[in-house]
């Protein structure tokens, strides 16, 4: 292959996609090529600009009620006959519950039960991640604070009452749930002093330092 | 009574499909590998996709080399075995069981097994410290992947 | 835990089984909110346009005929809503950039790469959305097919054969549209970088 040849394969090649043989002849040409390893830092510079402006933020945003919220839209959209305003004072908790033709207080009052009844096994249930107490209760009781004024408070994520994921791993990313090991020890860096980094599972051998401590500024 | 019929309803939403067979949970990992030292040094350039977050959690190093770098793909129940080293492997491993947006990813490196939920499209590190302090770093990128072919 | 193919949700969903379609929607928001940020300066317009783009899909189910795997259906939907929107906002009053500073010859005469502009430059100090309102304007100059593989592989990380079999092309048709769309958005990005 020549040089031209070559630069459309760099591509490729960083992603690992080459046969042998091919791959032999990219590396040998990299070796001794300036424009080919330009043109290999281009990739370089460009998967740098994905994973900052992308891939970092993207991995650290909840998107707690996303579901719940499409198919609310869905819901509205489906049923009303002039388009639902984009931007609307009334949350789409009560249309939704304008829609249904109940006040906000009996959707919330439903989702709780079916929270609770997915609890106590009325439903099957296999499928679905069991709310721990704490999640029935809160989708029993959060939203029944305001009584009076189901808008107030309430609004505007209509996810309340009906969350029944357990806890996730919060802002991280990544979450251990466990960890075996003969020798050595572990020590998790949950980043507690910066919740935008990645966990670290540190694995220590053959020695006793603390590596947050020689690790830290 | 209709808020017990609605309830019904709600609940019905919230059960996922029961499922039929078919199609397993896949995902796509991206994994460096990282030889990091304390003695002053560089950041390789190979590893400008991981510059800002390696010196972010490894604030006592300061040269980062990368020693290897895979990309690959898991299903649900296989193990990729993958080098890290000459004679390091690590074993990755996709099992069921992880909650919604999440991946339960096995890792069994040499005596250390772990298992983690990753955020789709996170990223965390195992690290292996020796002494003398130089460690290796494993950087892994965790990416559901949904083959949808339509036929 | 098996799961169905998209294409059975999608046939249940067209048929009025909610749970299946809230299954696609659980399945797939991660990528389609990754998809929406690469375009998008915000990161709360990226969650918007994702849900956008489910709703409008959900309208669209009959017309799902199964041509393309529903993951490329999905991106292409994410991917103009988003492009949309940042045309809608050009039009009211922001500063256009001279058209031919995202093409190849001006860029390369003047000597700027992305690595000089990004990696060894001043791009790097750029706050994220700064860079994601560049990307936006550069994945907006690009032709849908360059976009789509550009994205599917950059942000969704898949490998050349999925994309083979998400696209249906061949795989050195996969490497070769890569290539060619790595280099125009490279070129784009590189100018708009270059003019700050």
């Amino acid at each position: 292959m020549n040089c031209e040849q070559i630069q459309e394969h760099i591509g490729a090649y960083r992603d690992g996609e080459l046969d042998t043989s091919t791959r032999a002849s990219v590396e040998a040409e990299l070796a001794s090529c300036e424009t080919c390893q330009a043109a290999y830092r281009e990739l370089e510079a460009l998967e740098a600009l994905v994973e900052r402006a992308v891939l970092e933020p993207a991995a650290s945003v909840e998107l707690t009620g996303f579901t719940d919220e499409v198919m609310a839209r869905i819901a509205v959209e489906t049923s009303v006959k002039s388009p639902a305003p984009e931007r609307s004072h009334e949350s789409l908790f009560d249309r939704l519950a304008a829609m249904l033709g109940l006040d906000a207080r009996s959707l919330v009052m439903a989702g709780a039960l079916a929270a609770a009844a997915i609890a106590w096994g009325v439903w099957p249930a296999a499928q679905v991640t069991s709310p721990t107490p704490e999640d029935v209760v809160r989708a029993a009781e959060g939203p029944s604070k305001s009584p009076a004024n189901p808008s107030d408070k309430v609004a505007p994520r209509p996810r309340r009452g009906m969350e029944l994921e357990t806890a996730s791993a919060g802002r991280n990313a990544a979450s251990v749930q466990q960890v075996e090991v003969a020798h050595g020890r572990v020590v998790i860096d949950d980043n507690a002093d910066d919740p935008d980094r990645p966990v670290v599972v540190w694995h220590i051998v053959g020695e006793e330092v603390d590596p947050k401590a020689d690790v830290s500024p | 009574m209709k808020t017990l019929a609605l309830a019904i309803t709600i609940t019905l939403l919230l059960i996922p499909v029961a499922s039929s067979a078919a199609e397993p949970e896949r995902a796509s990992f991206d994994v460096t590998v990282i030889d990091a030292k304390k003695t002053p040094g560089e950041v390789d350039p190979k590893l400008e996709h991981l510059k800002d977050v390696l010196q972010r959690s490894f604030k006592g190093y300061k040269s980062f080399r990368q020693v290897n770098r895979a990309k690959f793909s898991v299903i649900e129940g296989e193990t990729h075995t993958t080098t890290l080293v000459a004679s390091q492997e690590l074993k990755v491993s996709l099992n069921p069981g992880g909650a919604k947006g999440f991946l339960k990813v096995r890792l069994v490196s040499g005596d250390l097994k772990t298992t983690i939920d990753v955020k789709d499209g996170g990223l965390f590190f195992q690290a292996v410290r020796g002494p003398k302090g130089a460690a290796l770093v494993i950087a892994i990128r965790a990416t559901r992947v949904v083959k949808s072919r339509a036929r | 835990m098996k799961e169905q193919e998209d294409s059975a949700l999608v046939a249940l969903a067209v048929d009025g089984d909610q749970r299946a379609f809230r299954e696609l929607v659980e399945r797939h928001q991660a990528r389609a909110f990754r998809t929406a940020l690469s375009i998008l300066k915000h990161e709360d317009q990226a969650r918007d346009v994702a849900q956008d783009a489910f709703v409008k899909i959900y309208t669209k189910l009959p017309e799902f005929r199964g041509q393309a795997a529903f993951t490329t259906w999905l991106h292409r939907i994410v991917s103009n809503l988003c492009i949309d929107r940042i045309r809608k906002t050009k039009r009211h009053g922001e500063v256009e950039y001279d058209d031919a500073r995202s093409h190849g010859p001006q860029t390369a005469a003047s000597g700027s790469t992305l690595a000089s502009v990004y990696l060894d430059g001043p791009g790097r100090a750029l706050e994220r959305s700064e860079l994601r309102e560049q990307m936006g304007r550069a994945l907006e100059s690009l032709s849908d097919s360059h976009r789509e593989v550009l994205v599917m592989r950059e942000v969704d990380g898949l490998s050349y054969e999925e994309l083979a079999e998400a696209l249906e092309v061949a795989k050195g048709t996969v490497m070769s549209r890569l290539f060619h769309a790595r280099k125009k958005f490279m070129n784009a990005m590189s100018g708009y970088l270059h003019a700050r």
